[in-house]
């Protein structure tokens, strides 16, 4: 009878503390594509904290910044600028993981490269090299068509406005790789995996200028909603999600994203991204 | 006039106010359709020259349409591209073919028709410096190899500031110039320095310039000919008159010849049968010439119409031959001895004096007197005698040849003309006769009759009288001698 009283206390405890979690992410995709791609990881989260998890896919990434600081959210989905602008924003904003991918070079990293390529009938095998020719990034917005190649070019002491003859943006890393190939332009920053996928499309025709350091892949943070422990324990949730499991075979259907999982690392792995913040914009808008 | 003449000059006066009118009408014909077909030509040419200038309309349409776009300006400003394509690339039509976005320093930003083809220097270009320079071009001018109607216009940020240019343009091609002329029977060819197209292989006829506004541009002696690709329709109107003039003219000539060959036939067979008549009228003829001329004259050719005519006038000739015949019996007959009257006797004579003459051959004659014949009348009255006269006429005609002519000369007097007989032989007959008689018997007269013979041969230089008078006086002696004997005057 005394057993049967501390079971039916401990299901009364355990029903009172039981919480309802929301979890936000911005479009990056088309809405509907990411909630298929984030709902099982919703469910395996939900069945293995006995919380519930329910996801939100905002207008924008203002609005996801809004919510978080209004506390309206407790975790959210966010890539590696926005964390970082987030964090300096809120400072309270806790780090939990950060996704992890196979690599086309067959490592499995949480971060990528961006990569400052040429073509090799342009005879270019240096950065210095390309002076006065025609480059393309591919949108200011751009984590590693933009903002790791100007730390490349920072690095470099270039500005890339006056250092090429033009400079233009073509929104796409594959568009960058086309613009190469028909000898529009002759250098262009594209990430790793746009390389490695021409590299299988054209052959070895592009020569690798320079490369940017690691670029962090996005990471899951928590409001200060979550409390610290909680936050912990839903971090080494994710660490632990098999890579067999629904939630990361999502990713590969819903998205196309080669996951392995997450991996919790030091928050100072995002410090990097910060240099790109303070790299001159050369804002050619007036 | 003759009646082939009037038929004719009637029938060829006809046909020539047919022709004539027929001419008349076709001409008005072929008037009002070059009259249509002149104004369909210039609908055409205005419909063409309308087509060209909704063309330069696109082009600058299209360009302000871009210009006024913030998002252009903005991607002029920052080099974007991406968006300059995905924008411009919306407006690529039939009638664009080619935005191109560029920079100040004539680098092209984007071009809409290719994604990945960019950051190329322009700034060489016509058009380029002169939108520059003047704000605007409209004309011909290379883009990127090909020659191209262009619109080229500065972009200006705040209506103020250049910041670059944007080009639209068309290719000049065969196909632009289809599209120009598509449904009309016009062609149009555009000629330059550097290339000539037309809608058609062959030349344009009545070509005309077509009126375009626009700026000399690089490209030398480039302008476009509108005309007729052929003036096939009005070939084909002008064969038709021709045709239908030849058509009528050979026709009238055919029915002219058709009449005339059978006027010839049917008047041929009148003209034949009317000359036989003719002849008969005026004694070329005589009825029985008549007669075998109107049969030979028919034969299975002969129409319908003329054999009835024919075989008519042939039994009326019949008829008119039998009732001369009967006539000219009557009328050279003794009516109570069937033998030839003296009438018939004298031509006979005069006929046989013509040959002998021509012929310098010879006759005989013989007068013939029945011994007191009035006596016979007297005794046994007019009947017996005339019984007597028949009798004796027929009992001389068995007696003599049947080329001897034998006739009454009146009363009981009787002439016998031998032909080719010489005095013996006519005394010879003339016995023999005298002896047939004296030896006949007569049916109502019992009494022996006999007959005296005057003979006479054909001298040179004789006429009726002179033979007839010798033959008489040979008859009076017989007479005087006794009668019942013959004597003869040589």
């Amino acid at each position: 009878m005394l057993l049967r009283l501390v079971v039916f206390s401990f299901f009364i405890f355990a029903s009172l503390h039981a919480k309802e979690y929301i979890f936000a992410t911005y479009p990056s995709n088309t809405p509907s594509k990411i909630i298929q791609a984030l709902t099982p990881l919703m469910e395996y989260l939900s069945a293995q904290s006995s919380d519930t998890f329910k996801l939100v896919v905002t207008k924008d990434y203002d609005e996801l910044t809004k919510r978080i600081e209004e506390k309206s959210i407790d975790f959210a989905w966010v890539n590696t600028k926005n964390f970082v602008l987030l964090k300096e924003k809120i400072p309270s904003l806790q780090y939990l993981v950060t996704y992890l991918e196979h690599s086309k070079n067959g490592q499995i990293t949480p971060y990528y490269q961006s990569f400052i390529i040429a073509m090799k009938d342009a005879n270019i095998t240096s950065l210095e090299e390309a002076k006065n020719k025609h480059f393309a990034f591919t949108d200011k917005e751009s984590t590693s068509g933009y903002a790791y190649p100007m730390m490349i070019f920072e690095a470099h002491h270039i500005n890339p406005y006056t250092f090429f003859q033009k400079v233009f943006f073509l929104k796409k890393h594959d568009k960058v790789i086309e613009a190469l190939i028909n000898h529009s332009i002759e250098v262009g920053a594209i990430s790793d995996g746009t390389y490695y996928n021409a590299l299988e499309k054209y052959g070895d025709r592009f020569t690798i200028l320079a490369t940017s350091e690691p670029i962090p892949l996005d990471a899951i943070v928590a409001s200060e909603n979550v409390s610290h422990q909680e936050s912990k324990r839903i971090a080494h949730l994710l660490e632990n999600i098999p890579l067999n499991s629904p939630a990361i075979k999502a990713f590969e259907e819903h998205l196309g994203w080669a996951s392995a999982g997450f991996v919790r690392k030091n928050e100072r792995f995002y410090e990097t991204f910060k240099r790109t913040l303070k790299v001159p914009l050369y804002e050619t808008l007036q | 006039m003759k009646l082939y003449n009037k038929i004719l000059f009637l029938t060829i006066l006809q046909l020539v106010a047919i022709f004539i009118f027929g001419i008349y009408q076709i001409q008005s014909l072929y008037l009002t359709q070059k009259t249509a077909f002149d104004q369909k030509n210039l609908i055409q040419s205005e419909m063409i020259q309308k087509r060209f200038e909704e063309k330069l309309e696109v082009l600058q349409k299209t360009a302000q349409i871009l210009i006024n776009s913030q998002e252009v300006i903005t991607g002029i400003i920052s080099n974007d591209t991406d968006m300059l394509y995905n924008w411009s690339k919306l407006f690529l039509s039939p009638s664009t073919d080619k935005i191109h976005f560029i920079d100040l320093d004539g680098t092209v930003i984007s071009r809409g028709e290719l994604e990945f083809r960019f950051a190329d220097d322009v700034s060489k270009r016509f058009y380029v410096q002169q939108a520059l320079h003047n704000d605007t071009f409209l004309g011909i001018d290379m883009v990127d190899g090909e020659e191209c109607l262009v619109y080229a216009k500065r972009v200006k940020q705040y209506g103020q500031k250049t910041i670059g240019i944007i080009s639209v343009a068309l290719i000049i091609d065969d196909a632009f110039l289809a599209s120009l002329v598509e449904g009309t029977t016009m062609g149009i060819a555009y000629h330059s320095q550097n290339q000539t197209l037309s809608t058609t292989k062959e030349k344009l006829t009545n070509a005309a310039s077509l009126h375009v506004m626009l700026q000399a541009g690089s490209i030398k002696e480039a302008g476009f000919n509108i005309g007729f690709t052929s003036e096939e329709e009005l070939n084909a109107l002008k064969e038709a008159r021709t045709n239908l003039f030849v058509g009528i003219g050979l026709a009238l000539i055919a029915l002219v010849l058709a009449l005339h060959f059978t006027l010839l036939k049917h008047l041929k067979e009148y003209k034949a049968l009317s000359q036989v008549l003719i002849d008969f009228y005026e004694d070329r003829l005589d009825i029985k010439e008549v007669m075998s001329t109107i049969k030979q004259s028919t034969t299975e050719q002969t129409t319908p119409e003329v054999k009835k005519i024919a075989e008519a006038l042939f039994n009326m000739s019949q008829k008119v031959a039998d009732t001369q015949n009967v006539l000219e019996h009557l009328s050279s007959t003794d009516q109570l001895t069937s033998l030839s009257n003296r009438r018939r006797l004298e031509e006979s004579l005069e006929q046989k004096l013509k040959e002998s003459k021509r012929e310098e051959s010879f006759f005989s004659v013989i007068m013939i007197d029945i011994d007191r014949f009035k006596t016979i009348n007297d005794t046994y009255g007019h009947e017996i005698g005339d019984h007597v006269l028949i009798h004796t006429a027929h009992l001389m005609r068995e007696s003599i040849r049947e080329s001897d002519i034998l006739g009454r000369w009146g009363g009981e007097e009787f002439l016998l003309i031998l032909p080719h007989t010489s005095l013996e032989g006519a005394l010879v007959i003339a016995e023999e006769i005298r002896l047939k008689i004296y030896h006949s018997t007569f049916e109502h007269y019992p009494q022996r009759l006999t007959m005296s013979l005057g003979v006479s041969m054909y001298r040179i230089g004789d006429t009726p009288n002179s033979i007839l008078r010798r033959a008489d006086n040979a008859l009076y002696r017989a007479k005087n001698n006794g009668r019942n004997r013959v004597e003869y005057e040589n």
